[in-house]
C-alpha cells in the first residue's frame, strides 16, 4: 500500500511538472515593453517658466521610466536643425542600482540647463518634432512618446503643414493644455486654436496627440 | 419580403409578409355556414387524432421507456463505480490508518529503546558496583564480627599472688613485687590492645553506613528506571491495541479514521496557507535583489526572469525542506530517501542541511542588498519629488531584522514538508469520499430524470386521450353494442381478449416500474 501511495505521489508530481512545463512553454512570448521619450524644452528667457515645468516633467518621467527605457531631452529655443544640436540622452540599465545612479546623474545634468537669452520667435517646434521622430524611430522601443514643454503658438501653421515631409507613425505627442491657465476667454480660445492646429499637423503625419493638464503629473500608459 | 428575416421589422415588410401568408379564415369557408365548417374541421381532426392514437402512444411510450431505461442503466453503472470507489476508499483509509498506527508504534518502541539505552545501559556497571559494595560490606561485617580477646584472668592471679604471705622474707617480698609489677604491665598492655580492637570494630561499623546508603540510592535509581519503562510499555500497548483495532476494520474505527483524516486535512491546509503567506513574503524579500543580479527587463515565458528566479529559490527551499524531513524520517514522501541505509541517509541529511544553511545565508545577504537598493530608490524618489532625502543615519534595526528574517524564513519554509505530506495523504481519502458523494448525487439525478421522463410520457398519452375523448367514448359505445349483439359462444373468447387487452394496458402503464436495474 505504501508503495502504491508513493507511486501515486510520483504520478501527481509528474503531472504537475508536465502542467508547469506546458504552462511555461505554452505561454505566449511576452513582448519586451520599452518606452522611448523625447522631451522638447523651451528654455528661452522669454518663456522662463517652461524650463521649470520641463524639469518637473522630467522628474516625473525619471520616476516612471524603468529598465531599458530611453529618455532624451532637447531644446527647441535654439536652431534645432544642425550639427550643434545634441540632445541629452540616457538609456536606463537593467540593474536597479545602476538605473538609480543614472537617474540621479541625469537629474543633475538637467538641473544644469540654463535659460538661453533667445527670442520667443526662435522656438521651432516643428523642427523639434522632426528631430524627435528621427531619434525615436531609431529606437527599438514599443512605445514612442514626445513630450512638449513649450507654448504651442509656433506650431501647426500652414507653412509648417507644407514643410511636414516626415511621418510620426506610432508616436504619441503629449502637449500641455493651457486653456485652464488662460487669463481670458479670448486667450483660452487662442490656446484651443493652437491645440487644434497642432492636432491637425500631427494627425496628418500619422501621429496622435494627447493633451495633459499638468506637466508634473501625467500618465504614460496607453 | 426580406428573405433573411423571419419576421417583418418595418411596415412595408409587414405588409409583404401578410400578403404572402395564406388567409386563415379560408378554413371556415369550406361550407357556406362557418360553424358547420368549424364542426367539420373538428370532426376531421378528431378522426385523424383517433387514427393516429395507437402509433402516437407507441412512439411516446417507446421514447419515454428508452430514456428511462438509459437513465437507469447509467445510474446502475455509476452505482457500481461508486461502490467500487467506496471499497477502494475503505481500503485506502484502513491502509492509511495501519500505516499511522505502525508509525506510532515504531515511535513508541524507539522511545523505549532510547530509554533502555539511556537508563539501563549502565546496568552492568551498576550491578558490579552493588556487588562490590556488598562484598565490602560483607568483609567489613566479618571483620567487625571478630570478638577481641578478653582480658586474661590476671586480676584473680594478681589477687592470688598478692594474697601470698611474704612471711617477712625480703627475697620473697621482692620476687612477689616483681611478679606484681610485671603482671600489672602485662595487664595494661592487654587492656590497651582490647580497647584498640574495639575501636577498630566500631570504625568498621561506622564505615558501613554510607555504603548502605549509597547502595540503597543505586537500587532506587534502578527501580525508577524500571518503573519508567513500565509506563512506556503501557503507551506501546495502547499503540499496539490501536493497530489491532485498525486491522479488525470495524466501522467505529473507520469513522474515527475518517474524522482524523478530515481534521488532519483542515489543519494541514490552514498551516499550508500560513506557509504560503510566508513564501510570498520571502519572495518579496528576494525579488528586488534578484532583479539586480539577473536584470529587471529580461523575460521567461511572459514573466520577469528575476521573478521566476525568486519563485525558483523559494521552491528550492521547500524542496530542500522535503529532502531534509525525509532524511530525518519525519516525513515519508520520497521512498528513495527513506530506503537509504543509515550512513548514507545521515550523509544526505547533513549535505541538505548545509545547502539549506547556505541558501538561508544567501537570502540573508540578499535582504541586506534589498534594503540598500530600496533606500537608494526611496532617496531618489524623494529627490525627484523635490523633497530632501532622509539623513544617512538610517536605522540599523530594519536592516538587521530583514537579514534575520531572510535567514529564518527559508528554515521555517523547510518545515512545510510536514503539512504537505499530511495534505497529500488526507486529500486522497477526502477526494475519494467527495467523489463517491458526487457519484451518488449524479445517480440520484439520473434516476429522478428517468422517472420524470417516464411519467411525462404517460401524462402526454393521458392528455392525448383526453383531447380525443369523444372518439374514445364512441369506440367504447360501439364496442359494447357489438359485444351484446354477438352470440354467447364467443363470450369466453371475448373475456380472454378483454383480459389480454386489460393485461396489456396494465403492462403498458407499469412499464416505468417494471424495469429493474
Amino acid at each position: 500500500m505504501q508503495k502504491k501511495f508513493r507511486l501515486t505521489v510520483l504520478r501527481w508530481v509528474a503531472i504537475a511538472q508536465v502542467a508547469m512545463a506546458l504552462f511555461i512553454f505554452g505561454c505566449k512570448g511576452h513582448d519586451v515593453h520599452t518606452k522611448g521619450v523625447y522631451v522638447l524644452v523651451d528654455a528661452s528667457t522669454a518663456n522662463a517658466d517652461w524650463l521649470r515645468r520641463a524639469r518637473l516633467a522630467i522628474n516625473t518621467l525619471l520616476g516612471n521610466l524603468g529598465a531599458e527605457d530611453t529618455l532624451a531631452v532637447a531644446r527647441v529655443d535654439s536652431p534645432v536643425l544642425g550639427k550643434k544640436h545634441v540632445p541629452t540622452v540616457v538609456q536606463f540599465a537593467q540593474r536597479p542600482s545602476v538605473m538609480t545612479a543614472q537617474k540621479r546623474m541625469f537629474q543633475k545634468q538637467i538641473s544644469t540647463i540654463a535659460p538661453s537669452p533667445t527670442d520667443d520667435r526662435q522656438v521651432d517646434l516643428t523642427a523639434g518634432l522632426l528631430q524627435a521622430a528621427q531619434f525615436l524611430n531609431q529606437l527599438q522601443s514599443t512605445q514612442k512618446i514626445v513630450l512638449i514643454a513649450s507654448s504651442l503658438n509656433h506650431a501647426g501653421h500652414e507653412e509648417d503643414q507644407k514643410a511636414m515631409f516626415f511621418r510620426l507613425d506610432g508616436i504619441t505627442i503629449f502637449a500641455p493644455d493651457l486653456t485652464r491657465q488662460a487669463a481670458s476667454l479670448l486667450e483660452a480660445n487662442e490656446y484651443r486654436q493652437q491645440l487644434d492646429r497642432l492636432q491637425a499637423l500631427i494627425e496628418s503625419s500619422g501621429g496622435s496627440l494627447r493633451v495633459i493638464d499638468d506637466l508634473a503629473r501625467f500618465d504614460l500608459s496607453d | 419580403m426580406n428573405s433573411g428575416k423571419l419576421f417583418p421589422t418595418n411596415r412595408s415588410d409587414k405588409k409583404e409578409w401578410e400578403d404572402a401568408m395564406p388567409d386563415a379564415t379560408i378554413i371556415l369557408k369550406i361550407t357556406p355556414i362557418p360553424w358547420l365548417s368549424l364542426l367539420l374541421w373538428v370532426l376531421i381532426g378528431l378522426t385523424v387524432l383517433y387514427l393516429a392514437r395507437r402509433p402516437f402512444q407507441q412512439v411516446i411510450d417507446t421514447l419515454s421507456r428508452l430514456i428511462y431505461n438509459s437513465m437507469r442503466l447509467a445510474a446502475t453503472a455509476l452505482k457500481i463505480a461508486a461502490d467500487h470507489l467506496q471499497t477502494l476508499n475503505r481500503e485506502v483509509l484502513f491502509a492509511h490508518g495501519i500505516d499511522q498506527a505502525q508509525r506510532q508504534s515504531e515511535r513508541e518502541l524507539d522511545r523505549i529503546s532510547d530509554a533502555v539505552q539511556r537508563k539501563l545501559a549502565t546496568y552492568p556497571q551498576l550491578e558490579r558496583q552493588i556487588k562490590e559494595r556488598l562484598l565490602t560490606m560483607e568483609a567489613d561485617h566479618r571483620n567487625s564480627a571478630e570478638v577481641p580477646q578478653d582480658l586474661p584472668n590476671w586480676v584473680n592471679i594478681l589477687n592470688a599472688i598478692a594474697a601470698i604471705p611474704s612471711a617477712g622474707d625480703p627475697m620473697v617480698e621482692r620476687a612477689l613485687q616483681d611478679i606484681h609489677k610485671t603482671l600489672k604491665t602485662q595487664y595494661k598492655t592487654a587492656l590497651e590492645n582490647h580497647r584498640k580492637a574495639m575501636s577498630t570494630r566500631h570504625r568498621i561499623l561506622s564505615r558501613m553506613l554510607p555504603r548502605w546508603n549509597s547502595t540503597e540510592k543505586r537500587l532506587n535509581q534502578l527501580q525508577n528506571a524500571i518503573a519508567q519503562l513500565s509506563d512506556d510499555c503501557v503507551s506501546v500497548d495502547r499503540s499496539v491495541a490501536t493497530l489491532e483495532s485498525v486491522r479488525l476494520r470495524a466501522d467505529v474505527t473507520k469513522r474515527r479514521l475518517l474524522f482524523s483524516s478530515t481534521s488532519q486535512f483542515v489543519t494541514s491546509s490552514l498551516l499550508l496557507g500560513v506557509f504560503t503567506i510566508g513564501a510570498i513574503i520571502n519572495f518579496n524579500l528576494i525579488a528586488l535583489p534578484m532583479s539586480e543580479m539577473l536584470g529587471g527587463h529580461s523575460y521567461m515565458a511572459g514573466f520577469h526572469t528575476s521573478d521566476v528566479a525568486g519563485v525558483l529559490m523559494v521552491c528550492l527551499q521547500v524542496v530542500l525542506g522535503i529532502f531534509l524531513m525525509d532524511a530525518a524520517q519525519v516525513t515519508r514522501l520520497l521512498s528513495s530517501i527513506g530506503g537509504m541505509n543509515d550512513k548514507k541517509r545521515a550523509w544526505f541529511f547533513w549535505s541538505v542541511l548545509a545547502m539549506l544553511t547556505i541558501l538561508a545565508g544567501v537570502e540573508s545577504s540578499m535582504a541586506f542588498i534589498r534594503d540598500r537598493i530600496a533606500s537608494d530608490m526611496q532617496a531618489l524618489e524623494q529627490s525627484l519629488a523635490g523633497m530632501n532625502p532622509p539623513s544617512a543615519a538610517a536605522s540599523h534595526i530594519t536592516v538587521i531584522s530583514q537579514m534575520i528574517l531572510g535567514f529564518l524564513l527559508p528554515c521555517i519554509l523547510a518545515t512545510a514538508a510536514i503539512p504537505i505530506e499530511s495534505v497529500i495523504r488526507s486529500s486522497r481519502i477526502l477526494l475519494g469520499m467527495v467523489s463517491v458523494w458526487a457519484l451518488r448525487l449524479v445517480i440520484f439525478l439520473l434516476r429522478l430524470s428517468g422517472s420524470l421522463v417516464c411519467r411525462t410520457g404517460r401524462g402526454i398519452i393521458r392528455i392525448y386521450d383526453l383531447i380525443i375523448f369523444p372518439a374514445i367514448w364512441l369506440e367504447d359505445l360501439i364496442g359494447r353494442r357489438l359485444k351484446s349483439a354477438k352470440p354467447r359462444s364467443n363470450t369466453a373468447t371475448n373475456r380472454l381478449v378483454d383480459h389480454e387487452s386489460t393485461a396489456s394496458m396494465v403492462k403498458e402503464t407499469v412499464g416505468c416500474k417494471k424495469n429493474s436495474d
